[in-house]
């Protein structure tokens, strides 16, 4: 956009005029297409002699008045009708909007008469009322309609939408539609609005998302209702949200439409290559040549041809899987689009400028009609890859093109003083296609200089949606969610495309995945089939080798094995291990519980594991000593402690080898299983969560099973023992028969 | 002087009456003119549609096709529907600035030296 003064007219492109012309047919009128950039009224500005506007004339070189014709076109004032009016005529309006017939645009778009006549073309345009519309008093009576259509809003939304996001807003796409809601109806409006932002009588700030692309005012970012607006409370008649079985931390860090649009089913521009020439047919008007857009697919798309040749509302069907972003602390769809372009590297200068679109359409357009004598060097630019559109990708294309883009601005008269052409690939730029130099820009961005759109329309069905075939749509090794192949660089020097996975994109390095998808894949199924194979071994090797029996003497005087502190201790540990286990089994498998209910158990398990962390640390200190490993142990686990058939005597003092074993992995598991479940509570690292998770369940599976090995031992495999475990003594013999050097030690004591 | 302070009286008095005449006025118009407002405003509310009306032209000149009064210009969408609504508070909406007269951060400038504004008017793709 040319500035309000300018010093030549080599400094203005594009125009308000201009501006009023091209994008007006999209836009509704009122603002920039009605008033200057002083607060004047363009159209009587002009018809003002003492301003001395000349049509089409230079004007002082005014950004607002450059060669323009306002007196004549009038301005497009806001037309109220575009959006409150059933059955509108957009196209009429856009007919004489290219006509430069700005100010009859609204008359002929509410359809109240036909418009003969053209400024463009010098014929003062004139109106034909149509009388069927008006009553007998020449008074109107309109089908205007208070709240929008999703019609109206789409003359503008529904072809702009379908390039930057593949949006298509059609009851086959989008749940909402489906189920009649109105566009208006999330994007609340006046005194319909809930946000005070936006809130008033005839207040027209509708309300508006967030999107990564789009800066204008983004003071009012996210003053629409949100998903959880209607979806927790059933407003509107919607769906309250259950999400049984998924863990709530899913919903802190990943965004409702990252699940619910799990497939895109239309194109959208994926690059955006503003270095060659687009020959596909279609094309209208020819200056959007400049642009060759690719899809998702990384293939050559013709978007102008389709959306010239398909009826409105009508799209190609093509299927997709969003990319997966970070943005805002979420992860979020994301379409980012890749550009390639010349630009204009001012020494000292942070930012990149662009010659004017149109000199590069009219070098371009010249190179054509004679290759060989208009910018000769354009023949070296060539279809590397054969996929149909030509790509500047080796460095022998990049000169080439740098210098005709230098020859043809030196053409215009430009000194390029302090400046030099440079080639822009996505985050980087060259002066020469040798040397690269890198651009800043923001994560989820391929480069500052290419826009990025946040999915939120076309929502599927619930059922559809990522996790409703269980954890493994998303945390499986074939997920597309982390896994698939997306766009990192649209070509090499070969013209081959480069890609990475997504995961890499998010961040998330492969060991966290490879042990993400062993929890899940693999560990997942280990515990849920083997608890029970654990459970089923002690049963027969209960039935098979049997309980290691003793000798019970009738005049036995027992002994006093563990004091009540002890026993106190080890009660806590016991039902704090029992409630751990139950709520992180629960929460583990995929068990349709709600999110309040998963939520809950977190918590529960979180105090819980802090308490048994902390009685670990006592019944560690009391019995330190007695677990500490002497040489006759050895002697013990060599015979297994006869728990495999041996029934002769074992030398152990106060615990035996096997119980030192256990309380020695019981300290290390319970030291792991804490330091990674403080990881997965307080870390910020998604790659360290995940790592983390999966210890904690690896970890707590074997602790599980030598817990049920241990009680196991400790009451039918060893009878006599749950007496000095509840009551503290255990009978001479037991201890006889189970300590043997313990049970000499008390005696000499006595 | 008494000449003087004669005229003086026979200027000051009509001034004053016209004030005192003048004071009910101004009071009336002070309290009707918000009632009258709400009451317009909701007897719009109540019809929730719009009424019968004329079309007018940019000058706010009725155009009325039946009768052959100023048929041969376009209609205003402005003067037309601006009769009842607040054009000028509606046209403040960011659909109608696109981004118009809003302030660019420093960062924006310095990374977009083609920027006027951050909107479609003047901005970016």
């Amino acid at each position: 956009m040319a500035r309000k003064n300018n010093e030549s007219p080599l400094k203005i492109d594009f125009t308000s005029f201009i501006f009023t012309y091209k994008c007006g047919v999209c836009h509704p009128g009122g603002g920039a297409a009605e008033y200057d950039r002083n607060g004047n009224r363009y159209d009587q500005f002009a018809a003002d002699p003492k301003n001395g506007i000349i049509p089409r004339g230079e004007n002082n070189l005014d950004g607002d008045y450059f060669k323009s014709n306002w007196a004549e076109s009038g301005v497009l004032e806001a037309d109220c009708l575009i959006c409150h009016l059933k059955d509108y005529n957009n196209k009429k309006r856009k007919k004489q909007i290219q006509s430069f017939n700005f100010r009859w645009a609204a008359t002929a778009g509410a359809g109240f008469g036909e418009i003969q006549g053209s400024v463009g073309q010098g014929k003062k345009p004139k109106v034909t009322y149509d009388l069927t519309i008006f009553r007998k008093d020449g008074k109107v009576v309109l089908p205007v309609i208070k709240e929008p259509l999703n019609e109206n809003c789409l003359f503008c939304h529904r072809e702009t939408d379908w390039k930057k996001r593949g949006s298509s807003y059609n009851h086959r796409t989008d749940v909402h539609i489906r189920a009649g809601l109105r566009c208006v109806d999330c994007h609340l409006t006046g005194r319909n609005a809930e946000d005070i932002r936006i809130q008033g009588r005839e207040e027209h700030q509708m309300g508006k998302g967030d999107d990564p692309g789009n800066f204008v005012r983004d003071d009012l970012d996210n003053t629409l209702r949100r998903c959880e607006d209607c979806h927790l409370k059933g407003v509107l008649n919607a769906p309250v949200i259950k999400h049984k079985d998924l863990p709530p931390q899913h919903l802190t860090k990943i965004a409702c439409q990252t699940c619910h649009i799990p497939w895109r089913q239309v194109k959208a521009a994926l690059v955006q290559d503003a270095s060659v020439f687009n020959n596909s047919p279609r094309i209208e008007p020819p200056s959007k040549r400049i642009w060759s857009f690719y899809g998702p697919d990384i293939r050559p798309w013709n978007y102008y041809g389709d959306s010239l040749s398909y009826p409105e509302g009508l799209q190609p069907s093509f299927q997709f899987r969003p990319v997966l972003g970070w943005y805002k602390g979420k992860i979020y769809p994301l379409n980012r689009v890749y550009t390639l372009w010349v630009g204009i590297k001012t020494k000292g200068e942070k930012g990149i400028n662009q010659p004017y679109m149109k000199d590069i359409f009219m070098m371009w357009n010249k190179h054509m009609a004679d290759p060989d004598n208009n910018f000769p060097q354009l023949k070296k630019i060539q279809d590397d890859n054969l996929d149909g559109f030509p790509e500047v990708d080796r460095a022998e294309e990049i000169q080439a093109l740098l210098a005709a883009v230098t020859l043809m601005l030196k053409q215009k008269g430009d000194t390029l003083e302090g400046k030099d052409v440079v080639f822009v690939d996505g985050d980087r730029f060259t002066f020469d296609g040798f040397e690269w130099e890198s651009i800043a820009k923001k994560p989820y961005e391929y480069s500052p200089y290419g826009s990025v759109f946040k999915f939120s329309h076309d929502i599927t069905p619930a059922k559809n949606a990522l996790g409703a075939g269980g954890c493994t749509d998303c945390h499986g090794s074939n997920s597309d969610f982390f896994f698939k192949e997306i766009m990192a660089k649209p070509f090499n020097e070969q013209g081959k495309h480069l890609t990475e996975n997504n995961a890499s994109f998010l961040g998330y390095s492969s060991v966290a995945l490879g042990l993400m998808t062993f929890q899940h894949e693999t560990l997942k199924p280990l515990m849920f089939w083997g608890l029970p194979v654990i459970f089923v071994l002690l049963i027969l090797h209960y039935v098979i080798i049997g309980p290691n029996r003793f000798d019970q003497a009738t005049n036995d005087i027992p002994l006093l094995r563990f004091g009540a502190w002890e026993r106190v201790i080890h009660y806590c540990l016991l039902v704090l291990f029992l409630v751990l286990s139950i709520t992180g089994l629960l929460t583990f498998f995929t068990i349709p519980f709600s999110s309040d209910t998963i939520e809950w158990l977190n918590t529960i398990h979180r105090y819980c594991g802090y308490l048994f962390l902390l009685n670990i640390l006592l019944v560690s200190s009391i019995w330190l000593k007695d677990a500490i490993f002497t040489k006759y142990d050895l002697e013990w686990l060599k015979k297994f402690g006869g728990y495999f058939g041996y029934r002769g005597q074992l030398p152990s003092a106060r615990f035996n080898a096997g119980q030192k074993i256990f309380f020695w992995i019981a300290f290390l598991f319970a030291m792991i299983l804490g330091a990674t479940g403080l990881t997965i509570i307080y870390s910020e690292d998604s790659n360290l969560i995940l790592i983390a998770s999966c210890l904690h369940d690896g970890v707590a599976f074997i602790f599980i099973v030598a817990v049920m090995v241990h009680i196991y031992l400790s009451t039918l495999a060893n009878p006599g023992t749950l007496k000095g475990i509840f009551e503290g003594k255990v009978s001479r013999a037991w201890a006889k028969k189970h300590h043997t050097i313990w049970e000499a030690n008390n005696i000499e004591k006595k | 002087m008494k000449t003087y302070d004669r005229l003086n009286r026979i200027f000051i008095l009509p001034v004053i009456l016209s004030f005192v005449i003048a004071i009910p006025a101004f009071a009336q118009t002070a309290s009707s003119d918000p009632v009258k407002t709400v009451y317009e405003e909701a007897k719009q509310d109540a019809l929730g549609i719009c009424p019968s009306i004329f079309l007018r032209d940019e000058n706010g000149n009725i155009i009325n096709p039946i009768s052959g009064v100023n048929v041969d210009v376009p209609y205003s969408p402005k003067k037309t529907c601006g009769e009842c609504h607040d054009y000028e508070k509606i046209t403040k909406g960011y659909h109608f600035l696109q981004g118009k007269g809003e302030k660019m951060t420093k960062n924006f400038e310095q990374t977009y030296p083609w920027c006027t504004s951050p909107g479609q008017y003047g901005g970016r793709w």
